[in-house]
């Protein structure tokens, strides 16, 4: 079974470029272009995890973070934000807003995967193996 | 004597006895009596009925008033706060005997003197000097005014200005930030598919097509380094590059560069080989600061490098008993001018003029990181058979700590002063000695360090004096966040506390300094 990993990117190309990366990879991925449609998705479905861009118009990548740890429903749900502007109080700020991963953009390729299987091997699966999708 | 000074001079008299009306005029119209506060012979208005005196003051000129203390109805004191404001002038109270007591009222009021009636018969010249007195107190009053009105106003333009500039950085510094995060959307796209091709997730790849895309990401990955140096760059002149110094080992610095150094290696075809000494001593540096530093040399080691050759990273001890990281390439080298060059460039901390050309921003960012990290960047080299940069890192040691930090930060042509702050936390608090002097110091700034102490739960704090406020801030803040608590100074065992220790000129006075904020047997002793 894929995990599916859903990648919140406003930018087009990069969400592009993550998504061939990590299909390759061996994921199943599911796209959304603001925070607002990111949400719509996870209310959706679950995946295994989120790929977060932070500089999003509307609700931005911090507020997504913040209220995905709201939800009792998405608490251990691993998220991963990957962000153009990585400074030391940018990562402290996604931290305390719940994220489980910093990476700075652009990322290596390897970085990126292996940041990914961390995640997963940490989540607590079983919460969300009713709602994850087989592929 | 200013030119105010030859204006004519009006002088109203208010009394409601006409005698003594004329008796005063006629004093005023003596020469004897005048010449000393108006060269010509004063226009002198009188009135029995203080009521016609506020209608008929002129709205330009100087009047000076005397005004009679004791009158029918309203006395002289109850009449001041009109007449000074009629007049703009000075008013001078005319009494009799026994007026002691409305007298302290006039002068209370606003009165610039008394002329005792009775003294008048005797030595009228009493009058004149009264007179003078007041006008030149006035004048001086006046003129007082005025500056502490302009003083006002410059304040206020300055307060402006200070407003306008900071807009103006805050807008230079969401600027470059957002330049950098421009650059990199579209170097993430370019790199990461050039590598998606690379890996062959398009199709299968020759190797001259695979040469080609290993260009293009070395070269991305040089590009995305020089955004993150001109970021760093430009955060460094504006004071805003935080640095978080900590102990920490030498592996843990190049840890967090490794996978950039190797890919940066394997791009450009280089061999990359460690050697890291055993038993270095632990450092005083910030990882990511230090790591930075380290990516420029190495990278820079790796662009110069034939490809095939090697690029050795060696840490070890220097003659000074400092950690050494000596990186060493095989590449073109440079001449005795550009090592002259480079050596004395990186003598100077935060030196604009540094950033000239040939030598890139890489180098310069690299030595700046290594200053604001109390280390070092020196450069060996011979023309033709390579180059051996070394970043010296500072050991965890009070004594070196402070002598770098006195070398880097202030220089004998540009001296600093610099204040040691001792800060208590009490003894069962919480969080752990450690734990909170990163934290002050991160909260603090790079401009200041701070040392753990031989005497349990205090630290010392050496900052530029300039500054004390803000890592007073910087304390309260940190001991807030560890313990979620308000910070609350105070007396006592139990209580937290910053006391000054005092201030020292650096680089000059460094033993003193050193001498005050070492503990002595006794504490040493107490703390054992």
């Amino acid at each position: 079974m894929r995990d599916q990993l859903l990648v919140i990117e406003d930018d087009p190309q990069v969400a592009a470029a993550i998504r061939i990366r990590l299909d390759a990879a061996g994921y199943d991925i599911r796209e959304a272009r603001t925070g607002e449609q990111g949400l719509a998705a996870l209310d959706e479905g679950v995946p295994s995890a989120v790929i977060l861009d932070l500089r999003m118009p509307g609700i931005d990548g911090l507020e997504v973070c913040r209220r995905v740890r709201a939800e009792d429903r998405w608490r251990g749900l691993p998220v991963i934000v990957l962000s153009a502007n990585v400074t030391d109080d940018v990562r402290k700020l996604a931290l305390s807003a719940g994220a489980n991963e910093v990476m700075a953009k652009p990322y290596e390729p390897k970085r990126l995967t292996a940041c990914i299987e961390r995640v997963l091997a940490d989540s607590p699966k079983d919460d969300f193996a009713t709602t994850r999708s087989p592929s | 004597m200013g030119s105010e000074s030859q204006q004519p001079v009006q002088v109203f008299v208010i009394d409601d006895d006409d005698w003594q009306l004329r008796a005063v005029s006629a004093i005023l119209r003596r020469p004897e009596i005048h010449t000393c506060w108006s060269p010509h012979r004063p226009e002198v208005q009188t009135f029995t009925d203080p009521v016609d005196a506020v209608a008929s003051y002129p709205s330009q000129g100087r009047v000076v008033t005397l005004c009679d203390l004791k009158m029918p109805g309203a006395s002289g004191v109850d009449w001041l706060p009109d007449l000074l404001r009629a007049s703009q002038g000075p008013v001078i109270m005319l009494t009799g005997s026994g007026d002691e007591g409305m007298v302290v009222a006039s002068f209370r009021n606003g009165a610039a003197d008394y002329v005792r009636k009775t003294d008048l018969a005797r030595d009228p010249e009493v009058l004149g000097r009264a007179i003078s007195d007041a006008l030149r107190r006035h004048r001086l009053a006046e003129k007082n005014r005025e500056l502490a009105f302009q003083l006002k106003q410059s304040n206020c333009d300055l307060a402006t200005r200070n407003r306008k500039l900071k807009e103006l950085t805050d807008t230079a510094h969401r600027f470059v930030d957002n330049v950098a995060h421009e650059f990199r959307t579209p170097l993430t796209v370019i790199q990461e598919f050039a590598s998606i091709l690379n890996d062959g997730i398009g199709g299968e790849v020759n190797d001259k097509q695979r040469e080609f895309l290993g260009h293009i990401e070395s070269s991305v990955r040089d590009l995305s380094q020089m955004v993150d140096d001109f970021l760093d760059t430009s955060k460094l002149r504006a004071n805003r590059l935080r640095v978080n110094r900590q102990p920490c080992r030498v592996e843990d610095v190049l840890e967090r560069v490794r996978p950039k150094l190797q890919a940066g290696a394997a791009s450009r075809k280089v061999e990359l080989v460690e050697r890291i000494g055993a038993d270095l001593p632990e450092l005083y540096c910030d990882v990511e600061k230090a790591g930075r530093a380290l990516l420029n040399l190495v990278g820079n080691a790796i662009k110069f490098s034939p490809s095939g050759e090697r690029v050795t990273i060696d840490a070890g001890l220097d003659a000074t008993g400092s950690v050494a990281i000596r990186v060493a390439d095989r590449g073109p080298g440079l001449s005795d001018e550009d090592i002259g060059l480079l050596s004395g460039r990186f003598q100077q901390f935060g030196d604009s003029r540094r950033s000239g050309k040939g030598f890139g921003l890489g180098l310069n960012i690299a030595c700046d990181l290594a200053m604001l990290n109390l280390g070092r960047v020196h450069v060996e080299s011979t023309l033709g058979e390579g180059s051996t940069f070394t970043l010296t890192l500072c050991p965890n040691d009070r004594n070196t700590i402070v002598r770098r930090y006195a070398e880097v930060f202030a220089k004998p042509d540009e001296p600093m002063a610099v204040s040691a702050l001792r800060v208590t936390l009490p003894k069962l608090a919480p969080p752990s000695l450690e734990d909170a002097r990163s934290l002050i110091a991160a909260n603090g700034g790079g401009d200041g360090i701070v040392l753990s102490s031989m005497s349990s739960r205090t630290l010392v704090v050496v900052c530029p004096m300039s500054r004390v406020v803000e890592w007073r801030k910087a304390v309260a803040t940190s001991w807030s966040e560890l313990t979620d608590e308000p910070w609350q100074e105070g007396e006592g065992a139990s209580r937290a506390s910053v006391s000054q220790m005092g201030s020292w000129r650096l680089p000059e006075c460094v033993d003193d300094l050193l001498a005050a904020i070492t503990p002595g047997p006794l504490e040493l002793r107490a703390s054992a």
